[in-house]
């Protein structure tokens, strides 16, 4: 019994939130699972965009941007990613962190990447965001200028698979 | 006089944790998976999940 495995989230399809803040002009990574991804099971009745927006205001209150950035094959499940954008700095129970850089992994032709870490799942997602905030007129709008400001260094690249 | 029940520990991989009787844990652990992660855990999921913890380790 010592050795019991933690409880943890399941299904055929599941989705993980990033949660950023921007503290002054740097990005910050939190939730309530703290600065990581933040695992979300999608019911099979259920729009993941719903259900990811649903559970993001009830545990963030209010969010400024939530939109999907990539999917892959992971823990025997199809994980759809989202970024979600909050104004305010987070509760005091949420840990945070600044977003560190880190390399995409890159595809090949026909083939994922061997291994995918979640970092480079996040940096696919800013680079994401940084795409809309060019492309898209409404996310364009609902980003401050800080936050035009911080996405500049990320390379602007649309939605795509991981995996 | 009732008997005092062990106590134990719930834990999620997100690093979520609480302690208390079985009930207790049970019922915050069901709690914690439908307000964080949209999940509908049954008590039969998350008992083989339940540590014990010492005595001592409460204090």
């Amino acid at each position: 019994m010592h050795d019991a495995l933690p409880l943890d989230i399941d299904g055929p399809v599941q989705a993980e939130i990033f949660v950023l803040w921007l503290d002054g002009d740097r990005l910050e990574l939190t939730g309530p699972c703290g600065p990581e991804p933040w695992l979300v099971e999608l019911g099979s009745g259920e729009h993941p965009l719903d259900t990811a927006a649903r559970i993001a205001r009830a545990n963030l209150g209010s969010v400024r941007l939530l939109h999907s950035t990539s999917w892959r094959r992971d823990r025997e499940a199809v994980i759809l990613t989202f970024v979600a954008i909050i104004d305010a700095p987070p509760d005091a129970a949420m840990a945070s962190a600044p977003v560190a850089r880190a390399d995409l992994a890159r595809s090949q032709a026909t083939a994922a990447p061997a291994e995918i870490g979640w970092r480079q799942v996040l940096e696919h997602g800013l680079r994401h965001l940084a795409w809309l905030a060019r492309e898209d007129p409404a996310v364009r709008q609902e980003l401050s200028p800080a936050w035009h400001e911080a996405l500049a260094g990320y390379v602007p690249e649309p939605f795509r698979a991981l995996a | 006089m009732q008997e005092p029940q062990p106590h134990l520990k719930a834990s999620c991989a997100c690093g979520w944790e609480a302690i208390g009787t079985e009930a207790e844990v049970v019922a915050a652990a069901q709690q914690h998976g439908r307000d964080a992660h949209n999940m509908d855990a049954s008590a039969k999921q998350i008992l083989p999940t339940l540590v014990p913890v010492d005595k001592g380790s409460l204090d």
